[in-house]
């Protein structure tokens, strides 16, 4: 084995690597050999880490405007912007959320922007929700449109740096609205998506993979807490789940079968050979009436139909009729049997 | 598989903010401590800051401590590893507390001497990496951009600027930091691996 690479050999090539991040997004070739290089010693993880904390931080001097002269900041009051920059965190001050800074961060990782350094105060996140059952169609100031699906809760900030949207809990679709120069993101989990125009579903339910949907255009993917930081580019038709382990799953999925997925937007649930009990696990989802099913097999038949999300009673009896089962009212719910 | 290391940027952002304030103050703390011959106080650095881009920053209260913590478990790993070292160094560095919660008042940088001294740093530097550095900061120019302003290539650019930010990597770990340094506006250099005004200042 060689000699042992010194620590400022690498902290030089920390250096630049950081920088040449922070320019544009390396291609494939070139991020192979960053993590290369990264994964064969730990302390070049770190060094790359605290390369680009500096970076951050020489980056305020950006604040100094284009005379970076020294003795000017000892007699005369900063400059408004570079009194803010350089200001540490404090807890008494509404700060970044990690999970804001997270897609924040992404949006200057992707446009190369540093505005995000300087928070504007007047971006505001506003929060929109949901309850069980109900969907709702929110115009956003850039043109986008966001339906929520039901018991859904997202948080929306608008700036000149990005167009931040956070997925809390629920199911959301945006129609983003074109605009090449601010991104669109949205944050769900620890997953970030990026998108210039695009419609797309977003779906994070506890009991479930987090599942992102695109109907049209594309949406960029990214895990953001992984070194390797691969991201995936998602094209129309096309689903992709978060497994468990932390892998993303992409499949095809026609545009028809999407469209189907999606009649929630009209308060519809619909189906096409789909078991019985994974059909009323979708009910639940809308209506505090419970539909039960008393038996496996009775759970394993198949439905097809377009029904009403909220109407677990009518979607009950209508496939008791069709499937010949018994039908019965409990107080919290419905029953169905043999 | 070991640690996930989170290199995004709102972790860089984290880590500039919480962390590198406080890396001159570790290093004469490191400094004290007895290391394994083959083992500097870059090298622990380095790690540390590795490790803090495996925790979750949100459970993380106090930053320096945490920082001086994560420095001294490393170092006690690095000991026991090492064969050479007598168990009496183990002890002496076991014995050894993490500085207080709180930095001194001594420690702590103000906004517009941390300022200073980035200016003092970007003015310091020869003149073509200056202008290489003002216009990738201020102008957002891009490598190629900035190679035709100044007449390189855009790779003698990248090489420029990468140059300049490991200048600043050192210097800011280096004390460069500290608030006497600042308003002397002396920066400590390569050939001064140890602030002994830092590690005078944290005695107390």
């Amino acid at each position: 084995m060689s000699k042992r690479e010194t620590s400022s050999e690498i902290d030089a090539a920390a250096a630049d690597w950081a920088l040449r991040m922070d320019e544009a997004a390396l291609d494939g070739k070139q991020q192979a050999k960053f993590e290369r290089w990264l994964s064969a010693d730990v302390r070049r993880v770190g060094a790359y880490a605290r390369a680009q904390a500096v970076l951050v931080h020489v980056k305020r001097a950006k604040a100094l405007g284009t005379e970076f002269e020294p003795s000017s900041y000892n007699s005369h009051p900063l400059p408004r912007d570079a009194a803010e920059a350089i200001r540490p965190e404090r807890p008494d001050r509404p700060v970044l959320t990690r999970r804001r800074m997270l897609i924040g961060a992404s949006a200057v990782a992707a446009s190369g922007a540093i505005a995000f350094f300087v928070p504007s105060d007047s971006a505001v996140a506003r929060v929109y929700e949901t309850g069980r059952g109900e969907t709702r169609l929110i115009p956003l100031e850039d043109g986008t449109t966001v339906t929520l699906n039901t018991q859904s809760r997202i948080s929306v900030s608008l700036d000149r740096a990005a167009r931040l949207v956070t997925l809390e809990r629920g199911e959301a679709l945006f129609k983003v609205a074109s605009n090449k120069h601010i991104p669109f993101l949205v944050q769900a989990g620890d997953m970030s998506l990026r998108a210039e125009k695009a419609t797309f579903s977003v779906c994070q339910l506890d009991e479930r993979p987090l599942e992102v949907k695109v109907c049209d255009g594309s949406v960029e993917m990214e895990r953001s807490s992984f070194a390797t930081r691969r991201t995936h580019v998602l094209g129309a038709n096309v689903r992709a789940t978060l497994s468990q382990n932390g892998t993303i799953i992409q499949r095809d999925v026609p545009p028809e079968a999407m469209e189907r997925e999606l009649a929630w937007q009209e308060g519809m649930l619909s189906f096409v050979d789909t078991p019985l009990s994974q059909a009323a696990e979708e009910f639940a989802r809308y209506s505090n009436r419970r539909i039960r099913i008393a038996d496996v097999a009775v759970g394993a038949e198949t439905v097809t139909g377009r029904f009403s999300a909220t109407n677990p009673e009518g979607f009950a009896r209508a496939v008791a009729l069709g499937l010949n089962l018994n039908v019965r009212s409990t107080p919290d719910g419905i029953t169905l049997g043999r | 598989m070991p640690d996930d290391f989170d290199l995004s940027a709102s972790r860089a952002v984290w880590l500039s903010r919480n962390i590198l304030p406080h890396e001159a103050a570790l290093r004469a703390q490191i400094s004290r401590w007895r290391l394994p011959p083959d083992l500097e106080a870059d090298d622990i650095i380095q790690e540390a800051y590795a490790k803090l881009s495996t925790v979750d920053i949100d459970g993380i209260r106090n930053p320096r401590a945490y920082f001086f913590q994560v420095a001294r478990s490393l170092v006690l790993m690095h000991v026991r590893r090492s064969r050479i070292v007598s168990i009496q160094a183990v002890e002496h560095i076991e014995r050894l507390s993490v500085p207080s919660d709180e930095p001194g008042p001594d420690v702590q940088v103000s906004d517009r001497q941390q300022l200073h001294l980035l200016a003092t740093m970007i003015a310091r530097l020869p003149e073509a990496s200056h202008k290489a550095m003002v216009l990738r900061l201020v102008h957002e120019l891009s490598h190629r951009e900035i190679g035709e302003r100044l007449g390189m290539t855009a790779n003698a650019v990248q090489k420029s600027l990468a140059k300049s930010l490991s200048k600043f990597i050192e210097q800011l770990g280096r004390g460069g930091m500290t608030p006497s340094d600042a308003s002397n506006g002396v920066i400590a250099r390569e050939d001064q691996p140890d602030n002994v005004e830092t590690r005078d200042q944290l005695r107390d």
